[in-house]
């Protein structure tokens, strides 16, 4: 059946998009949308690729219904930063879930659609409605973020 | 050498669902169609 089939990976997506206390009710509603365009499905791409984009918009609706997307613009001069892989690659899916989950939703939206997702920030531009530039800037301050977290709990320095 | 922790492990990363979740989307499915 399709929802034991995909409940579980829609959950994670949910919750690594509106946090864990709202994961359920988005969860709920991406199977309602999922049900009710399941016709509009036309075998163009794979079957999976297609409802983690339905999970994925009804996270971003559901954000902006709530008003928590407030996307900031004019991060010029944030410095890039750098951590390495193998300090992150230690680190179990739990901790890293823990982490996106400590970012602000701006930030969080654009991070997960451009680091798991894999969009690139012209899609996300399109998809959240800001310019390219402040994608890139959101995903800047994103791992700006992460690495401030990282360093509280001295997994690195910064 | 590994370049994306986050996404090899969070792209499939799933988690356990309450068994009412379903229940709730029937309802709302039997809903619409009414």
């Amino acid at each position: 059946m399709l929802y034991e089939r995909f409940s579980p990976l829609l959950m994670s997506i949910c919750r690594r998009y509106v946090g864990s206390a709202n994961a359920e009710d988005v969860l709920q509603d991406s199977f309602i949308r999922i049900f009710q365009y399941l016709m509009q499905y036309r075998n163009e791409g794979s079957f999976e690729g297609w409802i983690r984009r339905v999970c994925v918009n009804t996270c971003i609706r559901y954000l902006e219904k709530e008003k928590r997307l407030p996307i900031e613009y004019g991060a010029e001069g944030i410095p890039e930063f750098h951590v390495e892989p193998s300090v992150l690659d230690q680190m179990s899916a739990d901790e890293l879930m823990g982490l996106i989950d400590k970012l602000p939703d701006g930030y969080r939206t654009v991070f997960n659609l451009n680091v798991i997702e894999g969009y690139q920030h012209k899609e996300i531009a399109e998809m959240l409605g800001i310019e390219e530039s402040s994608s890139r800037s959101q995903l800047t301050k994103a791992r700006k973020y992460i690495q401030r977290s990282l360093a509280a709990t001295q997994k690195v320095e910064l | 050498m590994n370049q994306n922790p986050f996404k090899d492990k969070l792209y499939n990363h799933t988690q356990p669902v309450k068994e009412n979740v379903w229940e709730r989307i029937e309802a709302n499915l039997h809903r619409s169609e009414g």
